[in-house]
């Protein structure tokens, strides 16, 4: 009979076959005995919260203030002694508040101050022309007023983004205000953040972590929230901070924030500071 | 003769059964072990094993809790005598203020020839990126692609004859 193969192939398919068995045994048992069967997962704790939500249970429009029709015009004097208080815009309507000389003016559009006449606003600012010039005067928000003050040529340019925060703290007793600018200003800035605070990390016995104060910059916004140095931060807006990922997650949604309420511990003691972001 | 002969057969048998009998995905879990140790954890959608290589999509990462990083496909094909990883479309959480957000694509590579070296090759949002990463003496030397986008990143640069470079040790 004619065989198939030859003796020596079977052979060496036999070799190789058990080669192959014995390689597969070994990394068998090298992944029953060392290797995992299963992933390690992250799972995601749930960030911080707002703790109430602001309803609103007046009509869609408030109504306009009050407006003087008749045109305020005061003349002489310099631009940089106007200082911008309020803008009120909508689609009809542009009334601004405006201080010089220690007393306040409500203007409209058209409305004059010193010479220098309303002509638009946004949000943030407004524009006056005086002899074909016109100036960009921002909402006052810090205390050097010179440098809320910028002539522009166009006035639909808009301002570059400041490195500088901008915006401020306003104490309103027990319950401070925080600018919203500001909070988006450090929540797209966590460089700036680290510039102004020092947060240190904490271990307690039971592995769980805490965040210190370790130092607040003289003058810095967060100087005025009411945070010491040494002042351990407990939870924010009901969130326990005892992780890098609580922590991080609060800071990663403070801009979507309206209220913000703040438990630390300062000399044994907890005690709770509310703020309201506007 | 046939003694060579038999000697090649069982090399060649045992090489490939070494690398497709590997049990990548368990190998894969032991790194992820290993790397939770260090507080970084990897949460991926999909792990798929095939005869040389592994791949895995959608790899969130996590360093201490925090999700600091996204990569859409990890890939690791390895002969053993050479290997490649490629990493794509690695996106980094912004909020970190990190310079390079977006990473295109990188590329590791080891040779048997050059067996404590591997090279390095990232394509980022600021510049390209060629490297070495010695890992003999421990050193990691990045040559960076001159772009203005490097301007942000500069002071942590040295620069030599080849042009600007990063370089450290771990």
């Amino acid at each position: 009979m004619k065989q198939i193969f030859k003796p020596q192939m079977i052979k060496y398919m036999w070799m190789v076959l058990l080669t192959a068995l014995i390689i597969k045994a070994i990394w068998f048992v090298i992944a029953l005995v060392f290797l995992p069967t299963s992933s390690i997962e992250h799972i995601e704790e749930q960030g911080g919260k707002p703790l109430y939500y602001r309803v609103k249970l007046s009509p869609n429009k408030a109504p306009p203030p009050p407006v003087t029709k008749k045109p305020t015009v005061v003349t002489g004097g310099d631009i940089k002694d106007i200082k911008l208080l309020a803008i009120y815009n909508a689609s009809d309507m542009t009334i601004v508040t405006v201080e010089f000389g220690g007393k306040t003016r409500v203007l409209s559009k058209g409305d004059k101050v010193k010479g220098f006449a309303l002509q638009s606003a946004t949000k943030d600012w407004a524009i006056f022309s005086k002899q074909r010039k016109t100036y960009k005067i921002t909402l006052a928000k810090s205390k050097n007023s010179d440098k809320m003050i910028t002539p522009v040529t166009k006035v639909a340019t808009p301002k570059t983004k400041s490195t500088k925060p901008e915006g401020e703290i306003v104490d309103g007793g027990k319950l401070k205000i925080i600018d919203k600018s500001l909070i988006e200003h450090f929540a797209s800035n966590l460089n700036e953040v680290n510039k102004n605070i020092g947060i240190r990390t904490i271990k307690g016995a039971d592995g769980k972590i805490g965040f210190g104060i370790s130092f607040i910059r003289r003058g810095s916004p967060f100087a005025k929230l009411g945070v010491r140095r040494g002042d351990i931060i407990k939870s924010v807006n009901g969130q326990k901070i005892d992780s890098y990922n609580a922590a991080f997650g609060v800071y990663k949604n403070i801009a979507n924030i309206t209220n913000l309420s703040m438990v630390i511990e300062r000399n044994k003691e907890e005690m709770e500071l509310e703020y309201e972001v506007n | 003769m046939q003694m060579v002969k038999n000697i090649v057969i069982i090399i060649v048998v045992v090489w490939f059964g070494l690398v497709a009998f590997m049990p990548k995905k368990a190998l894969y879990y032991r790194l992820e072990e290993e790397l939770a140790k260090q507080d970084i954890k990897l949460n991926e959608k999909l792990i798929d094993e095939s005869l040389f290589s592994l791949r895995i999509e959608d790899v969130n990462v996590y360093v201490k809790g925090i999700n600091i990083a996204s990569i859409r496909e990890i890939n690791l094909f390895t002969l053993l005598f050479y290997s490649h990883l490629s990493i794509d479309e690695v996106n980094l959480d912004s909020s970190l203020g990190m310079l390079a957000k977006d990473i295109g694509r990188s590329d590791i590579f080891h040779s048997i020839s050059s067996p404590t070296n591997l090279v390095v090759d990232v394509n980022s949002s600021i510049a390209k990126v060629d490297g070495l990463v010695d890992l003999a003496q421990r050193k990691v030397r990045l040559d960076i692609e001159n772009s203005p986008n490097i301007k942000m990143i500069r002071p942590m640069l040295k620069k030599d004859e080849k042009g600007w470079y990063y370089e450290t040790n771990f």
